[in-house]
């Protein structure tokens, strides 16, 4: 259980202590442990406020608008703006992803109809050229005559 | 409330980076996710991951400057267990020091 807490904090404590904390400052052993065990306690405290807000809409879904309200009643609020734009960067670029693939398809389409039309028209032409190679022979015929 | 330095250039490709796929499922495991199966496009991980590293930066912080361990330059466990007694917002890890 323990190892689990953190797994969850490692890396965030670590970058922490170099980028929040002045410098030179040093994270006791028992400190992690007690942030690590304070990680897992927020995350079902969240997930928790977060359902109640879904249940009072009757939804099975966790959707932002809960997340954002379970933050506000945790008195995190100062959470609220980064979480806002951190989701909206994740739709932008949820929304930037569907647009190639969809340009990607488009483009397949395009190639692969090309190709069946380069295709028919070869065939075509080896229709014609057959076409020509029965019809020679019977002029020859003529002219002998 | 003071205003505490969060590593707000936290941007979603930042935080994917450092949400790996075992992180995710231990997140999973830790929170009660079976109580609402379907995740909204992914989202709610990504979320949870996010929020949680805010947390901790802002706990840890907090702990600091409201702490004795600043003497020494170093954030004690002490530190902790005291803004959990005394901070209405950390109240809920109070039972988790006590």
């Amino acid at each position: 259980m323990t190892q689990r807490h953190e797994q969850l904090t490692g890396t965030t404590v670590g970058a922490m202590r170099k980028s929040l904390l002045p410098d030179g400052v040093n994270i006791s052993k028992e400190a992690r442990s007690a942030i690590s065990r304070a990680a897992s306690v927020f995350v079902l405290y969240a997930t928790s406020c977060a359902n109640n807000f879904a249940m009072k809409g009757k939804r099975k879904t966790l959707n932002a608008s809960d997340v954002l309200s379970a933050m506000e009643e945790m008195e995190f609020q100062r959470f609220v703006t980064p979480l806002k734009e951190a989701l909206e960067a994740y739709r932008r670029e949820q929304k930037g992803k569907k647009e190639a693939s969809e340009q990607k398809k488009k483009d397949k389409d395009k190639k692969t109809d090309s190709e069946e039309q380069d295709k028919s028209r070869d065939e075509d032409n080896d229709e014609d050229e057959d076409r020509l190679e029965e019809e020679e022979p019977n002029e020859e015929e003529e002219v002998d005559n | 409330m003071s205003n505490y330095p969060l590593n707000t250039a936290t941007s979603v490709s930042q935080a994917s980076a450092t949400l790996t796929c075992s992180k995710a499922k231990l997140l999973a495991k830790v929170a009660p996710l079976a109580v609402f199966p379907v995740l909204e496009h992914g989202i709610t991980i990504l979320w949870l991951h996010i929020s949680l590293e805010l947390f901790v930066q802002y706990l840890a912080t907090y702990s600091y400057r409201h702490g004795n361990g600043k003497e020494r330059k170093a954030l004690t466990y002490s530190d902790l267990s005291n803004t959990a007694e005394e901070s209405e917002t950390f109240q809920f890890l109070a039972a988790l020091y006590f």
